[in-house]
């Protein structure tokens, strides 16, 4: 690979474009800080419905998904061809993964697992699109001026003045912007961080995972019908794995209260497992967001690498909440009720 | 030395030290792993797997470093 | 929770949007995929099953053809055994005829020699036993009875043996 002479030559084109850049347009890390915000940004408000970039992505996905859907299965055939043959290699892969992790049970969750594998996968990568988290809109609060009457969108403050006739701004396009912000928050910085910035990078596509409502429902979604499945399988038994008061009540003190806390640990496992499905999708997406922007703002080819780590991240974390979610599932439904910590353990 | 600047300095010291069981333990899991693929070539499919999964839950401490990085630097208590 | 961005409303968003993709995928892609792939291995498993059967039908063909080709060519080799063999015999039959029949002519030919040669020793000794008697007559002068001289010369040479007697 390293004797390809076409592959320097594209290196090192790829440097002096990024030393070309970084000469004529000092853009600053500062610019950073403006796109980063844990909770999303609000783009636009639907009724009383606070629209944002993860939400208008996920719509993005909903239609892209369903599209595929309809048009890989409009006609079935027995010799498959196009897109259904497409869409039937993802599903068969995905049988063969579920069933070497939930075993014969395979196809009583695969509804549930294969939609958040797709879904997730989805969500992810629409964050990557190129774009996504950088190309948005400069949204200013009540302290800035804005002005429309003129056909552009202005914002200004005690110190700069920006406008643009589509309102529509790349990170890093206005440089007179992030000195504003970046003298704002120097103003702020005894009180600390400032605390309402007044005047925001909005992104319009950002990637739905780095939105914690969405790995949050997800996860919500999974430990429920995790639950709901314990159930359908075992009945009121399944419920012994968290209160199992059986030995106690028998007399058995010794045994019965490590029975008893042995529940407990099991019910702060369970509940724990909520957060450790959100954090972990949103935790890798964020942070992979966060640092592909750094790197952009560091340098131009920097991002490259960590590009193709956060190709890789997306499809792991889609590929690990959906087998996390067949594996509890099938602890969930295996016979012996009261497990201990095991569950962990095993998988 | 400022709030502030305790804050960031907590921040940083949350995920810094987090990830540094997080990172032993999954470089134990992807050599265990290999070492397993490379005796047994034909069970590799299963070992991913399992490999994926044993990683992701030395992963989850990372996670929770991160959590509370991002609740301290967010001033979220 | 505020600051992480947790949102009841965006998080009822997320979770109807993941329910409605849940059912519009299991309608759409997971009950028509899966009774297609089932549909699928059914047809392969019966194609394969008929594959099978019409391959053992087809061995089973071969295996008769070629007993019967089997049997044809032992026939075929044995009709010319048997042709061979028959031919020999004949051989056999016709070079015994051929030498019974040059025996025969042997026989016969060495019969007539001998024949012819006892013939002509009868006759030389005819001629032999005239001549001595005729030359007796001559020594002697006298007429011996014709009879008894014979009688005599013939003993004598009876007594002299040529080796061949008449009519031997």
């Amino acid at each position: 690979m390293l004797k390809n002479p076409k592959l320097w030559i594209a290196i090192i084109a790829l440097f002096a474009v990024g030393v070309v850049i970084k000469l004529f347009f000092p853009f600053t890390t500062q610019a950073v800080r403006a796109s980063v915000a844990v909770a999303p940004e609000v783009i636009f408000e639907l009724g009383s419905f606070p629209v944002t970039p993860t939400i208008l992505t996920m719509v993005l996905v909903f239609i892209l998904l369903v599209a595929f859907a309809f048009f890989s299965t409009r006609k079935m055939e027995l010799v498959p061809s196009g897109m259904q043959n497409v869409m039937e290699t993802i599903i068969e892969q995905l049988i063969g993964l579920f069933e070497s992790i939930a075993g014969p049970m395979w196809a009583k969750f695969f509804s549930i697992t294969a939609t958040i594998f797709l879904l997730v996968l989805l969500s992810n990568y629409f964050g990557l699109i190129p774009g996504a988290g950088s190309i948005g809109f400069i949204k200013v609060g009540a302290e800035t001026h804005t002005d429309v009457q003129n056909g552009q969108v202005c914002f200004q403050n005690e110190t700069t003045h920006a406008c643009d006739p589509s309102g529509i701004f790349v990170l890093g396009d206005a440089p007179s912007f992030v000195e504003t912000y970046d003298l704002y928050t120097k103003a702020q910085i005894a009180k600390g961080i400032a605390e309402e910035p007044h005047a925001a990078f909005v992104p319009i596509l950002r990637a739905p995972s780095s939105d914690i409502n969405m790995p949050l429902a997800l996860a919500l979604i999974s430990v429920f019908m995790t639950q709901v499945y314990g159930m359908q399988k075992q009945g009121l038994k399944y419920w012994t794995r968290f209160f199992s008061f059986g030995r106690l009540l028998k007399g058995d003190i010794a045994f019965g209260l490590i029975d008893v806390f042995v529940g407990i640990v099991e019910l702060i496992s369970e509940i724990f497992k909520i957060v450790s499905f959100t954090f972990r999708l949103f935790g890798n997406i964020f942070a992979g967001e966060v640092i592909l922007l750094i790197m952009a703002f560091l340098f131009a080819i920097l991002p490259l690498p960590f590009y193709g780590l956060e190709f890789f991240v997306a499809f792991i974390q889609a590929f690990v909440f959906a087998v996390l979610t067949a594996a509890f599932m099938r602890i969930a439904t295996a016979e012996h009720g009261g497990g201990g910590h095991e569950g962990e353990a095993h998988h | 030395m400022d709030a502030e600047g305790a804050r960031l300095i907590a921040a940083a010291f949350a995920i810094g030290i987090a990830a540094i069981g997080p990172g032993i333990g999954i470089g134990l899991i992807a050599s265990g792993a290999l070492q397993a693929m490379g005796r047994n070539p034909e069970a590799a499919g299963t070992l991913t797997t399992t490999m994926f999964i044993g990683i992701v839950f030395a992963e989850a401490l990372a996670i929770f470093g991160l959590v509370i990085s991002l609740l301290i630097g967010f001033k979220i208590f | 929770m505020e600051k992480l961005g947790v949102n009841v409303s965006w998080l009822l968003a997320q979770l109807i949007n993941f329910i409605l993709i849940l059912f519009i995928l299991r309608l759409l892609v997971y009950k028509p995929v899966l009774n297609m792939l089932a549909t699928r291995k059914q047809k392969i498993q019966e194609s394969l099953a008929y594959a099978e059967k019409v391959q053992a039908d087809a061995a089973n063909q071969q295996k008769d053809f070629e007993r019967k080709l089997d049997d044809a060519r032992r026939e075929a080799q044995t009709a010319a055994a048997s042709a061979q063999q028959a031919a020999e015999k004949e051989r056999q039959r016709i070079l015994a005829e051929a030498q019974e029949e040059a025996q025969k002519i042997k026989e016969a030919a060495r019969g007539e020699l001998d024949y012819e040669r006892k013939q002509m020793v009868s006759e030389l000794r005819q001629q032999v036993v005239d001549l001595s008697v005729l030359g007796a007559q001559r020594v002697i002068g006298a007429n011996l009875d014709d009879k008894k001289s014979r009688q005599l010369v013939e003993n004598f040479l009876n007594e002299m043996d040529f080796g061949v007697k008449a009519g031997a």
